[in-house]
């Protein structure tokens, strides 16, 4: 195992996930906006994730060749179930009579999506965030088919020459980065979205 | 100053209201009330548009309130709802300062208002305003759903049901509170309950409505004496008002009479005092007649104890 490895797996997950926060929350958004087309949006969506990520990677790779290019738009095909659905979702769960009083009080329709909708879906947003990092972290282990690199070249080599010890390191590291990346986010659920929630007694 | 032109809303087919003609005068506190499903609630929504009508029109302030510019009508019409409406993700403070944002008050201003607001229901700034509405008491969010619609001092206020969640002690002081703001303010409010005891404490002059159309408009008292019909008679008897006789005087029973005189069958009240006291106060099998006087002692109209009794079964 070398460093590089761990890097090169760290850059594809960080980079597929702010990729897909930035088309995946605006798209949910959209998609609650425009209900019609957001159905569109949602089936097709849907669709991409029953599509084997592998099969996907190869595909890719037939357009923009074996790097790590490919592998990051891959995963960025295949998490954007989890944010869309989610950012969707939290929107679509705000209680009508909330945006029945946004209107009242005399908002528009920006301000009452930032002001009222968007603030009380984050919460959900942020769940999907994290799914989609620790999801990443796995599907990212693909990207050694496409010459993306990281830390499943370390598996796939050790499932070659059947090493039990590279297999057990691979995985070992794999999930204290998943671990890590759930923590930091649940952290960051707790302080952005819980404040309103906490009762003081 | 408002003026519903024979309004009518129907939803698919199905008439919801049939012909509103409603007029509120500038600081009238008028109450919608009925069963649920009469259209008060629908008649309140569409004042500030949150409802169209399908038929007829609004007036405010000679203006047809359709082609006045909608953030401008809104944010001049306070809304209070249930305790629900507050915005869980903002604190005391941004849910009053909701309506000042909109309409781009200095953060100064915004701030000095919403201090004053919170001292006058005594719920001090350093302690509340950055608190979230979860961390408040039912009575205590409610206030603040008060005070958000009066943040910009709208003239006009709605408030659907606003204490229906509330328990009896706390709805009791919050009708309080509201009913001296309103009078001191000066504010126009269209308020809709389904129960008459609030109603006749707060109102103004109540406006009954059933299935789509306004049954009867009268001041409290007025309607509690004399129901125009059967189905306000039935409301009102349900609701258990019938047995309260508060705030009905013996000038409001009394049949105008002169040249009456005193006499040993007689006894002989106030003008302003309340049948329940006089009722308390006297033993009334042993008279026939209450005569009635007015401050300055004058005898002006009488109560034959036989009719009082009458209208006394009838309440109960």
């Amino acid at each position: 195992m070398s460093w590089e490895m761990v890097l090169e797996h760290i850059y594809m997950v960080v980079v597929s996930c702010s990729l897909v926060i930035l088309i995946g929350v605006p798209l949910g958004i959209f998609a609650y906006c425009r209900p019609q087309a957001g159905r569109i949006i949602l089936t097709v969506v849907d669709l991409i994730q029953t599509i084997p990520v592998l099969a996907v990677m190869g595909l890719l790779m037939m357009m923009f060749g074996a790097n790590s290019t490919t592998a990051v738009i891959s995963i960025v095909l295949y998490l954007l179930l989890p944010i869309v659905r989610n950012t969707n979702t939290g929107l679509n769960s705000v209680s009508p009579i909330l945006k029945e009083t946004a209107d009242a009080m005399g908002m528009n329709r920006l301000q009452r999506l930032v002001r009222v909708e968007f603030s009380l879906a984050f919460p959900f947003i942020l769940t999907g965030i994290r799914i989609a990092f620790v999801t990443a972290v796995g599907v990212a282990v693909f990207g050694t088919f496409v010459g993306g690199g990281g830390l499943g070249s370390m598996l796939y080599r050790g499932i070659r020459i059947q090493n039990f010890e590279l297999i057990l390191k691979g995985t070992l590291t794999l999930m204290v980065m998943s671990v890590f990346f759930d923590y930091l986010l649940g952290f960051a659920e707790k302080k952005c979205g819980g404040a309103h929630e906490k009762v003081e007694k | 100053m408002i003026e519903y032109r024979n309004v009518k809303k129907s939803y698919g087919g199905k008439q919801i209201i049939k012909g509103v003609d409603l007029t509120v005068e500038k600081g009238e506190f008028v109450v919608l009330i009925g069963p649920s499903g009469c259209g008060k609630t629908t008649t309140l929504k569409m004042l500030n548009r949150l409802i169209e009508p399908s038929e007829g029109s609004i007036w405010i302030n000679g203006a047809d309130h359709r082609e006045m510019d909608l953030v401008k009508l809104r944010t001049s019409i306070g809304y209070v709802i249930q305790q629900i409406g507050l915005f869980p993700n903002m604190t005391v403070e941004e849910n009053i300062a909701v309506v000042p944002r909109i309409m781009k008050w200095e953060k100064k201003k915004t701030l000095d208002r919403v201090k004053e607001l919170l001292n006058m229901v005594n719920m001090p700034y350093n302690e509340y305003g950055r608190k979230y509405p979860k961390q408040l008491s039912g009575g205590q969010q409610q206030r603040i759903g008060v005070l958000r619609a009066l943040a910009v001092n709208p003239p006009v206020i709605l408030m659907d049901e606003p204490f229906g969640a509330l328990d009896p002690i706390t709805r009791e002081i919050l009708q309080s509170e509201v009913k001296k703001i309103q009078r001191e303010l000066k504010i126009t409010i269209l308020f809709v309950t389904h129960d008459m005891q609030e109603a006749m404490k707060m109102a103004d002059r109540i406006v009954f409505m059933d299935q789509g159309r306004v049954l009867q408009q009268a001041p409290p008292k007025e309607m509690l004496l004399h129901p125009a019909n059967e189905t306000v008679a039935r409301f009102i008897a349900l609701q258990g008002i019938g047995s309260r006789t508060d705030r009905i005087t013996a000038a409001d029973l009394m049949q105008q009479a002169s040249g009456l005189a005193a006499g040993e069958d007689s006894v002989t009240v106030e003008a302003e005092e309340e049948v329940k006291e006089i009722c308390q106060k006297y033993d009334l099998s042993k008279y026939r007649r209450i005569c009635v006087k007015d401050s300055q002692g004058l005898l002006i109209g009488e109560i034959t104890v036989g009719s009082l009794l009458e209208h006394l079964t009838e309440w109960m």
